[in-house]
């Protein structure tokens, strides 16, 4: 007792405090127990921002043409949006394993290294150009990535982070399900950290094997908060990453690396303002008689296999390609199914308790009297991918399992 | 004596209490006693079923109102633990705000009733919502130091543009502003931890870590999460860092140990840590016994 001790204080003195302490703690405790409750109806407030809603149509902005009218990939029109907008918005800073041209920056400036720029090069040129105070290489640690881009955000900052495998997103499962999506939500809108944290994912690698060739976004579409993308070409993948990094939600962007330099699905770059708001799906083909639900890399596998239904089998199948998985276009598959009467969910990920398992559900209960056979799903099987391509061949959905699922529920 | 060290006091000796004078000295008992007291009548309210949770921090009030003392409410920025009632009425969080969320109302400043009480968070103070998980606020507080310093730099960063995200956004920075983050000893056995301290340490960050070491984590002894029992020895070799390991339930040493440990912050020499000695005079929540 330093405040008798030292004669700063004597017993009535402190007997005086400890009274009006004990009064003011009293007082309090009886005011609050007549604190109104929160009200019931405000239980979805927050989960995402209150005022920017991504899905609006006001966000899309088309393409414009530029004297660069080259067929880009997906991994090019990546890249042309970062730069476009960390020009535009200089809170951007971009971190992750590998992101950088080089940690020593002066090798860069001198012209002795090439600049790696991520190992897909995704980031290529953005140390270079944006300097290293705003893309650099982060430690080997995933939740430390996420973690301290929660934190930037905090703050205003916009970062746009990379895990460099979804295979290895599980360190940051974490931060990402238990902070991330829950900020604002859990602080009643006190608090939120819209992150961009782009993965690369998917298998269909001849080789990748079991720990990098994962999907998995059934996970965080089942968390309330972030919000989920997955484009399957380099146009959506464009205007999808411009809408994520204006956002006020975090997100999940996720680039399907078979799909980054493709054939399938160029586009010649559709300059800086190209947007296209979250929850709309693309009909990548109409057709009268199947509706067929994908996304990510299935759709060039699914088109080839529309493709076929309708030269071999006069089978015309409408295929949606959701481009966002959370939120996700249920107009659009409700006008389908209406229209087509027979459903297809088709997804990279395993069959059980995939995404797939949401929107079956969801048709069989909202869409029931428009349906003339059950809803029927593909996908790969209940294992993870194996490193030997005749095994990977088989784990995962072909164009020939897309086929034979039209095929069987053209005749029932 | 007794009347020397009243002289003592009188003329401001620096020495003697850190250069906390008399008033201060009251002002933390006050702090102190106040925390206590609201943990009771938090206890007390949980055995009238009035309120649906109760985590305490008493014996840890000494160390927490010192580093409330040390740092700046709204200028600084505080990423808390549960048992960081002290610090938080120190920086100006009222018993009042506290209760409305135990009880869960709906005028709750951290919550809106959505958290358990002691879940600390409060804008106005730079307070950062808390979640019940251990740990997982040491790299969003590093990340929170990254971003003052950027904001520093980087001045075309302060600007808001109609209908993106940075229209509701306003940034703010000082230049020198600490980031304290806390945990228990026992929560430094996670991973993130020492994902933490490395990038403070390799990033020279000013983050003030502090660990409230009470021996026990629930009901698992020090020595099992640490090894050697002592988290000081294990961390005194990561560079940058300011260290000091105290009694943390004398405010006056815990009070020069921060004031220095803000001192090395502020100054952009690096993160510091501060492992203070504390003694969970209570249960770990009201759910253990």
């Amino acid at each position: 007792m330093r405040l008798l001790r030292d004669g700063i204080l004597d017993p009535a003195a402190i007997n005086r405090l400890e009274q009006e302490v004990d009064e003011e703690v009293r007082s309090a405790a009886e005011r609050v127990l007549r604190a109104a409750l929160p009200e019931v109806g405000s239980i979805q407030r927050h989960v995402y921002s209150e005022d920017l809603d991504p899905t609006s149509e006001k966000l899309a902005t088309p393409a414009v043409q530029t004297p660069d009218a080259q067929e880009r990939t997906m991994a090019d029109l990546i890249n042309a949006c970062m730069k476009d907008e960390m020009q535009r918005d200089a809170r951007i800073v971009v971190f992750g394993q590998d992101v950088a041209d080089t940690s020593h920056d002066q090798e860069l400036r001198q012209g002795l290294v090439k600049g790696k720029g991520g190992v897909f090069k995704l980031t290529s040129g953005l140390q270079r150009e944006f300097g290293a105070d705003r893309v650099y290489n982060a430690r080997l640690a995933e939740a430390d990535i996420v973690g301290r881009a929660i934190g930037m955000a905090t703050r205003g900052l916009k970062p746009v982070v990379e895990v460099q495998f979804f295979d290895y997103i599980w360190p940051a499962m974490h931060q990402l399900r238990n902070e991330l999506s829950l900020l604002r939500w859990r602080s009643n809108g006190g608090y939120s950290a819209p992150v961009v944290v782009r993965v690369a994912i998917g298998g269909y690698l001849t080789g990748g094997s079991v720990y990098h060739s994962q999907c998995g976004e059934s996970i965080f579409t089942h968390t309330p908060g972030i919000r989920v993308v997955f484009p399957s070409n380099a146009l959506d993948a464009n205007g999808l990453l411009r809408t994520a990094i204006r956002c006020d939600d975090p997100v999940l962007f996720f680039e399907h690396k078979r799909l980054y330099r493709e054939t399938y699905g160029r586009a010649a770059y559709p300059g800086a303002s190209f947007a296209i708001p979250f929850g709309k799906a693309n009909l990548v083909r109409p057709g009268k008689d199947m509706t067929l639900i994908t996304y990510g890399a299935v759709v060039p596998r699914a088109l080839r296999a529309a493709q076929q239904a309708s030269s071999e089998l006069g089978l015309e199948v409408d295929l949606l390609d959701l481009r966002t998985l959370s939120p996700y276009d249920w107009e659009a598959i409700a006008i389908s199914v209406k229209k087509t009467g027979r459903v297809i969910v088709a997804h990279e990920d395993m069959l059980s308790w995939g995404y797939g398992a949401e929107i079956v559900a969801r048709i069989a209960d909202e869409l029931f009297e428009y349906l003339d056979a059950p809803v029927k799903r593909v996908a790969a099987m209940d294992t993870f991918v194996a490193y030997q391509p005749i095994l990977e061949d088989a784990i995962l959905p072909q164009p020939d399992d897309l086929f034979r699922a039209m095929a069987e529920l053209g005749k029932y | 004596m007794a009347k020397t060290i009243t002289a003592s006091i009188e003329q401001g000796n620096a020495e003697l209490y850190a250069g906390l004078t008399p008033a201060q000295l009251i002002r933390i008992y006050r702090l102190m006693y106040l925390s206590r007291r609201t943990d009771d009548r938090e206890i007390l309210l949980k055995r009238q079923q009035k309120i649906f949770f109760q985590v305490s921090g008493a014996g840890h009030e000494a160390l927490l109102v010192a580093a409330g003392l040390a740092l700046k409410p709204g200028y600084d920025w505080f990423y808390p633990y549960y048992r960081d009632r002290a610090l938080c009425l120190t920086l100006g969080n009222t018993v009042e705000e506290m209760l409305l969320q135990s009880v869960g109302a709906a005028s709750d400043v951290a919550s809106g009733g959505r958290q358990m009480p002691s879940h600390w968070s409060n804008p106005r103070l730079h307070i950062v919502s808390q979640s019940s998980s251990v740990t997982t606020q040491c790299v969003q507080a590093v990340g929170c130091a990254e971003a003052g310093r950027y904001l520093a730099g980087h001045p075309a960063a302060a600007e808001q543009r109609p209908g993106d995200y940075s229209a509701f956004k306003a940034t703010e920075f000082q230049g020198d502003e600490v980031v304290y983050v806390s945990l228990g000893e026992g929560a430094t056995s996670e991973g993130e931890f020492w994902e933490a301290i490395s990038s403070a340490s390799n990033l020279r960050l000013p983050v003030l870590f502090v660990v409230e070491d009470n021996g026990y984590a629930i009901s698992v002894p020090v020595e099992v999460n640490t090894p050697g029992g002592n988290i000081s020895r294990l961390v005194a070799n990561f560079p940058n860092f300011f260290f000091a390991e105290v009694d943390g339930t004398d405010p006056v040493e815990s009070y020069a140990a921060f004031t220095q440990a803000v001192k090395h912050c502020r100054s952009g020499k690096g993160p510091a840590f501060v492992h203070g000695h504390v003694i969970r005079q209570y249960s770990h929540s009201f759910s253990d016994d």
